[in-house]
C-alpha cells in the first residue's frame, strides 16, 4: 500500500501540487477569440458589395438610355473582387473558430468516471479496490490530466499566436483594405454618377414642379442610403482595426496567457469592440 | 523589367479619378447655363470616363490583394490545420481514458473466468476501439466550418462522452441486484 510518508510519495505529492498550481484556465485567448469572432461575422451582415455596385451602375445606365430591359451587365471583374474578398475573411473566421475552439475552458473537462467504474466493479484476482479510494484516484486523474492538457495547448496557442501574428494581421489589413479603401470607393463612385443623372433630369425641359420635388426627393434618399452604406463599411473597417489590436495583444503577452494582466489588456479591447459591434447593429436595422 | 503597381497604389490612382471626375462634374453643373449642348454632352461624357476608371481601379486593386496576401493566407492556413489537429487530440484524450475503461473491464472479466462477461467486455472494447478510429463524426474539422454562415458551430467538450460509465454503473446495478 502507498504510505504518504515514504520519500517517493512526498515526491510524488509535491510534483501534483506544483502542477495543479499551474492549472489555469486560457480564458483571454477564449474571450478575445469569441467576441472577435463575433465581430468579424458581422461581414455577413454587409449591405454592399462589388457585383452590387455593378448592378447599380447598369441600372443608372439603363435610365440614361431608357431602355425599359436591362442589357447585359458584364460584372466579371466585380465577381472576382467579391470572390476574393470572401475568401480573406472565411479564412480568418476559420482561424478565430479554431482559437476559440482550442482555448474552450471544457475542452479538457475529462472524464474518469468510466475507468473508476469498471476499478470499482471488477475483481482482479485476490485484490478488490476500495470504491472511495477509486473515487479519490478518478478526482487526482481528472485535475492532473486538466492540468497537463492546459498546460500543452497553453503552450500550443502561444506558439500558433506568436507564429501567427505578422500574417494573422497582414490578412486582416488586407479585409479592411478591400472593404474601407476599395468598396468604399465604389460607393462614391455611384454617388457622383447619381448626382450628375438627377441634374440632368431635374434640369430637363419641360418638367413639371410635382416632378422636381419627386426628383429631390428621391435624390436625397439615394444619397442616404449610400451615406450609411459608408458608414456601415467604416465601421466595420474599425472593428477590423480592433481585432487586429486585441491579437496584437494576445501577442505580446503570449508567454503569459493566463495572467490578469493579459486578461485586463484584452478585456479593454473587447470592450471597444461590443462598442462597434452594437452600433453595427443599430445601423443595420435602418439599411 | 517594368514595375508592377500595387493595390495601394492602384486605389490611390483611383482616388485620383475619382477626384478629378468630381471637379468635371462640378464645373458642368455649376456652368449648365453657360455651356452649349455639345460641351455640356462632351463634358459628361469625360465625367463618365473618369467615374468608369475610377471604378475599375478599385474593382481591380480589390482582386489584386489576393496576391500580395496570399504568403500570408497559407501561413494561416497552415496554423488553422495545426489548430485544429491539436483539438482534435486533446478531443482523443477522453477517448484514450474510455478504451482504457473498457480494457480494464476486460481484464476484470478474465480474472474472474466468466465466458459471459469476457465476451461483453470484448465487445464494449471493440465498441471503444471502433468509435476512436472514427473520430471526424464527433467533431467537425475547422476547415470544414469556414463555409458554414454564422458562429452556431458548438464545441463538442469530452466530458460529455459518459457512455462507457453509464453502462459500467449499470453493470454495477445489475450485480448488487444478484447478489441480494
Amino acid at each position: 500500500m502507498l504510505s504518504v510518508k515514504t520519500p517517493h510519495s512526498i515526491g510524488l505529492l509535491f510534483f501534483v501540487v506544483m502542477l495543479l498550481g499551474s492549472c489555469a484556465t486560457i480564458k483571454p485567448v477564449n474571450k478575445y477569440s469569441t467576441e472577435s469572432l463575433e465581430g468579424l461575422q458581422n461581414f455577413e451582415q454587409l449591405t454592399y458589395s462589388f457585383v452590387q455596385a455593378c448592378n447599380d451602375k447598369c441600372l443608372v445606365d439603363q435610365l440614361e438610355k431608357k431602355e425599359l430591359f436591362k442589357a447585359d451587365c458584364a460584372c466579371g471583374p466585380e465577381e472576382r473582387a467579391d470572390s476574393v474578398t470572401l475568401s480573406i475573411y472565411l479564412l480568418l473566421k476559420s482561424y478565430l473558430e479554431g482559437l476559440k475552439q482550442l482555448s474552450a475552458s471544457d475542452l479538457t473537462n475529462y472524464s474518469y468516471e468510466g475507468l473508476t467504474g469498471a476499478l470499482t466493479q471488477g475483481k482482479f484476482g485476490s485484490l478488490t479496490l476500495n470504491e472511495k479510494h477509486v473515487n479519490a484516484f478518478g478526482k487526482l486523474s481528472t485535475s492532473i490530466t486538466k492540468a497537463i492538457t492546459d498546460r500543452y495547448r497553453h503552450k500550443k496557442l502561444a506558439l500558433f499566436i506568436g507564429d501567427g501574428n505578422d500574417a494573422f494581421n497582414t490578412t486582416l489589413d488586407a479585409l479592411h483594405f478591400n472593404l474601407e479603401s476599395n468598396l468604399s470607393g465604389r460607393l462614391d463612385t455611384r454617388k457622383e454618377l447619381l448626382r450628375s443623372y438627377m441634374f440632368d433630369l431635374f434640369n430637363a425641359k419641360d418638367i413639371s414642379e410635382y416632378e422636381k420635388k419627386k426628383i429631390i426627393e428621391e435624390h436625397n434618399a439615394q444619397i442616404a442610403d449610400i451615406e450609411q452604406r459608408k458608414k456601415q463599411l467604416a465601421l466595420y473597417s474599425k472593428s477590423l482595426k480592433v481585432i487586429a489590436e486585441g491579437h496584437q495583444q494576445l501577442y505580446n503577452n503570449r508567454n503569459n496567457l493566463t495572467d490578469k494582466k493579459t486578461m485586463k489588456e484584452v478585456s479593454a479591447v473587447i470592450s471597444e469592440l461590443e462598442a462597434i459591434v452594437t452600433a453595427l447593429k443599430t445601423l443595420k436595422n435602418k439599411l | 523589367m517594368a514595375a508592377k503597381l500595387t493595390s495601394k497604389q492602384i486605389t490611390e490612382l483611383g482616388d485620383e479619378f475619382l477626384a478629378i471626375g468630381k471637379n468635371v462634374g462640378d464645373y458642368r453643373l455649376n456652368n449648365r447655363e453657360k455651356l452649349s449642348e455639345e460641351e455640356n454632352k462632351s463634358l459628361k461624357t469625360y465625367h463618365r470616363s473618369l467615374i468608369d476608371r475610377a471604378d475599375e481601379l478599385y474593382t481591380t486593386s480589390a482582386a489584386l490583394v489576393m496576391d500580395e496576401v496570399d504568403a500570408s493566407m497559407n501561413t494561416i492556413k497552415g496554423i488553422t490545420t495545426e489548430i485544429d489537429k491539436v483539438y482534435k487530440k486533446l478531443l482523443n484524450v477522453q477517448k484514450a481514458i474510455d478504451i482504457a475503461a473498457a480494457a480494464v473491464n476486460l481484464a476484470a472479466a478474465i480474472f474472474t473466468m466468466k465466458p459471459a462477461a469476457i465476451g461483453k467486455s470484448v465487445l464494449k472494447l471493440v465498441d471503444a476501439v471502433k468509435e476512436d478510429a472514427a473520430p471526424k463524426s464527433k467533431s467537425a474539422p475547422v476547415s470544414k466550418s469556414i463555409s458554414t454562415k454564422g458562429s452556431g458551430k458548438k464545441i463538442t467538450p469530452a466530458k460529455k462522452k459518459k457512455t462507457p460509465a453509464k453502462k459500467a454503473k449499470a453493470v454495477k446495478k445489475k450485480t448488487k441486484t444478484k447478489s441480494k
